[in-house]
């Protein structure tokens, strides 16, 4: 159990800054299985992961691990809103896929969308945000006091120092199976969900 | 310095760019330019701007006529268009003219190397010129400018006056920055009944900056108190506008009541005013304007206090809260706060109990308790409404009293109030940490003082002119040495998790004008009526 939780947060480390969002190379198609234990390991999950408090576009609290991962899959995704440039054709790929997921969106399969600008990006500014994507109950929006934020961050790979720098990677991940891959949030929606259906097939 | 002025400009040319829907269809459309060329021969000075000039700058940074009158710009054919502020050239081609990108979409250097060099491609620009480019958008040799370039409604007159700017932008300097100093305000009560605690905020501010002066000000310019007498009041706002007609260049920890005629022209002029005193906390974050906030809303007092009893568990049968609080924006703040922290945590919501300021019935808020049964109390007031609270006798004696929360500016420290407070469960809520890095903070407060042999008085107003200074100090750092106004904002704006010593730390942000999200609770031993923390500073999401 120890192992796997090491190998998660190496794998999740690879998943660090890719340069700018413009410069985004072709996608990979065949993304990287970056981790995980085939006995998914609650206690060990929820001790890596945290139950940090993040808050939601409904200005609800979540505890990270258990209120917003435990026993899905998810889609994580990082952001700012204030970033005009290649970012909103992320989220709009995005509510492709929470289109594509139809009724699976939320309960089976969340979508979180974390912002790396907590002090800019309030409840109350997430929740505009998220309207533009038509955003449903399966997908948050989250932020958090800085302090909470950068802990999560930091947890998955998508700490970065100033907004700008954000990463336009998309983390997939089955929590319960604990395998996590990644890939480009600007990767096809067909193949997101594909991903995202066949994440515990043996390679 | 630089990357800390980018991410503002960079929001205009994003405003157009969404305003246009191409922000995706755009990606690359516009190749980024080279880097300028060298300098030609620049204007003989730009030190002090003619009269056209200053009109033009007027345009370039605030989207505005001398007349008051916004400008207006069209993006393409797309009838969208952009007005006043947000069609200022200086929110896409930077405050210095140096340009920015975004998107893909580049806005170019408008800067006189750029424009009026010599050997620039297509010829260098002149008044005709210009003007076709900003109103019809085409450049020499007849290029069709982007379409994110807006095609401006100007009569020549005002597009000579850009051209007379574009001849100094980024050289020029604020009319009110000079290369030596720089003239700070603050307006405080120098006579009447405040005026020992008006003395004491001057000397500290007078010390705080003496001290940058003794190591060379900032980037060489000496910093300069101004202060105007608010006379017996803490309200400033006629002091601040004889500030403000003596064009001092921000005002820091200076008497603030945010009313009137003083807080318009603070607000059209864009002077920047760091840690208003004299006010109390404020009601709740105004989220823009110029005035910046270095201690938390009352909204956030109550937020606190309900996330610090979400975090109990709920006794059985447990009721909802109630929150007793002036009625006026005020006390509305406050039940916000709590009302929504409530939602937030799933939490029953808040019953409200409004009294009209200044005439709180202590017996009857008790009746109302006794009704309700509630959870926890959170009193909010300006006076003793609780120490009248504390005093009235309790209808339900018999029960124990419900959980009681209240600002810590409401608390009398006598003997008997803590007492009293102790029989309560009574739950201060600080606008400050009460850790031990605050004692420390205070202590290295006091010999700053006796090092400037300024008397110790007033502690709270001097630890917040103290802090204000600093702050002030810190953001004129980071604006860099082109300073101007929206350039001290933007370096605000930036600020995050800064320390100016007393008082909470300082995050600004661009919808943020409250400096500290956040707040400290101490409770009061019944044993030894001792004032002790409860819980450390508590952070909250706005
Ligand atoms: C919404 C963003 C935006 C605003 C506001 C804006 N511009 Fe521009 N401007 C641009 C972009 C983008 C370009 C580059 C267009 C191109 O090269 O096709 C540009 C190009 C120009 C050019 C041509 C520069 C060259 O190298 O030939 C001039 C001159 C110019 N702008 C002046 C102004 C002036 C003066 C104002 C204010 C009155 C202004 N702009 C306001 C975005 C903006």
């Amino acid at each position: 159990m120890r192992r796997a939780a090491l190998l998660l947060a190496a794998a999740l480390a690879l998943a660090l800054p890719c340069a700018s969002p413009a410069a985004e190379p072709v996608p990979d198609r065949t993304p990287a299985r970056i981790g995980g234990s085939p006995a998914g390991d609650d206690a060990a999950a929820a001790a890596y992961f945290t139950d940090t408090e993040l808050i939601d576009q409904d200005g609800r609290a979540r505890r990270f691990y258990t209120d917003l991962l435990r026993g899905r899959k998810v889609l994580i995704h990082f952001a700012f809103t204030s970033c005009k440039g290649a970012c909103p054709t992320m989220a709009a790929n995005l509510a492709r896929v929470q289109a594509l997921l139809g009724k699976r969106a939320g309960k089976e399969v969340a979508i979180l969308t974390i912002t790396v600008d907590p002090v800019n990006d309030t409840p109350k500014v997430l929740k505009r945000f998220a309207a533009k994507f038509s955003a449903g109950d399966g997908w948050r929006f989250l932020t958090g006091t800085p302090d909470s934020v950068e802990k999560v961050l930091g947890r998955l790979g998508g700490l970065t120092k100033k907004p700008d720098e954000h990463t336009s990677t998309l983390l997939i991940g089955d929590v319960t199976t604990g395998m996590w891959l990644k890939t480009v949030a600007t990767e096809r929606p067909e193949t997101i969900v594909q991903l995202v259906d066949h994440i515990n097939d043996k390679p | 310095m630089g990357h800390l002025v980018t991410k503002r400009r960079r929001r205009a040319l994003a405003a157009a760019l969404s305003a246009l829907g191409l922000a995706a269809a755009l990606k690359g459309a516009a190749a980024v330019r080279d880097a300028p060329a060298p300098a030609p021969a620049g204007p003989a000075s730009c030190a002090e701007l003619s009269p056209a000039a200053l009109r033009g700058r007027r345009i370039f940074h605030h989207g505005a006529l001398a007349s008051g009158e916004p400008v207006e710009g069209r993006l393409g054919a797309s009838g969208a268009a952009l007005h006043g502020k947000a069609a200022a050239c200086a929110g896409c081609h930077g405050r210095s003219g140096d340009g920015t990108s975004e998107g893909g979409v580049a806005a170019p250097p408008l800067t006189p190397e750029q424009l009026f060099a010599a050997d620039r491609a297509g010829g260098a620009y002149t008044a005709e010129t210009l003007a076709i480019a900003v109103r019809d958008g085409r450049a020499p040799a007849a290029r069709e400018l982007h379409l994110v370039m807006p095609r401006y409604r100007l009569d020549r007159a005002h597009l000579d006056d850009l051209h007379a700017y574009l001849r100094c932008v980024g050289r020029d300097a604020d009319p009110d920055v000079s290369p030596e100093a720089l003239r700070l305000g603050a307006a405080l009560p120098l006579t009447g009944r405040f005026a020992a605690a008006g003395a004491a905020a001057r000397d500290v501010l007078a010390a705080a900056f003496a001290e940058v002066n003794a190591q060379g000000g900032v980037f060489r310019r000496r910093l300069e108190l101004v202060v105007a007498d608010s006379e017996d009041t803490l309200d400033g706002a006629a002091a601040t506008s004889r500030l403000l007609d003596q064009r001092v260049f921000a005002l820091v920890g200076s008497v603030w009541s945010g009313d009137g005629d003083a807080a318009a022209r603070l607000a059209a002029d864009e002077v920047p005013l760091v840690g208003p005193l004299g006010s109390g906390l404020p009601a709740s974050d105004p989220g823009d304007g110029v005035v910046f906030h270095l201690q938390p809303g009352l909204d956030t007092l109550a937020r606190v206090a309900v996330a610090h009893l979400a975090a109990a568990p709920a006794p059985t049968g447990a009721g909802a809260l109630l929150v007793v609080h002036p009625a006026g924006p005020r006390g509305d703040a406050f039940l916000r706060g709590a009302r929504s922290e409530a939602l937030r945590r799933g939490l029953p919501a808040p019953v409200s109990f409004p009294f009209e300021p200044g005439r709180f019935d202590a017996a009857a808020a008790a009746d109302a308790a006794a009704r309700l049964r509630p959870r926890a109390v959170l009193l909010a007031g300006e006076g003793d409404e609780l120490s009248r609270w504390l005093a009235a006798p309790s209808p339900s004696a018999t029960r124990p009293r419900p959980a009681l929360y209240a600002p810590a500016f409401l608390m009398r420290r006598d003997p008997g109030s803590l007492r009293l407070a102790a029989a309560a469960r009574l739950l201060l809520v600080h606008a400050s940490p009460t850790d031990e890095a605050e004692r420390l903070d205070l202590l290295s407060l006091s010999s700053f003082l006796e090092r400037h042999r300024v008397p110790p008085r007033h502690t709270a107003f001097q630890a917040s002119a103290y802090a204000a200074a600093r702050v002030l100090v810190e953001a004129l750092k980071r604006a860099g040495a082109h300073l101007t106004r929206p350039g001290l904002v933007a370096a605000l704006e930036e600020l995050r998790g800064f320390d100016p010593g007393p008082g909470p730390a300082i995050t600004f942000g661009r919808n943020r004008r409250v400096g500290a999200y956040g707040a400290s609770l101490t409770g009061v031993d019944p044993a030894s009526n001792d004032v002790s923390p409860v819980s450390a500073w508590v952070e909250v999401v706005p």
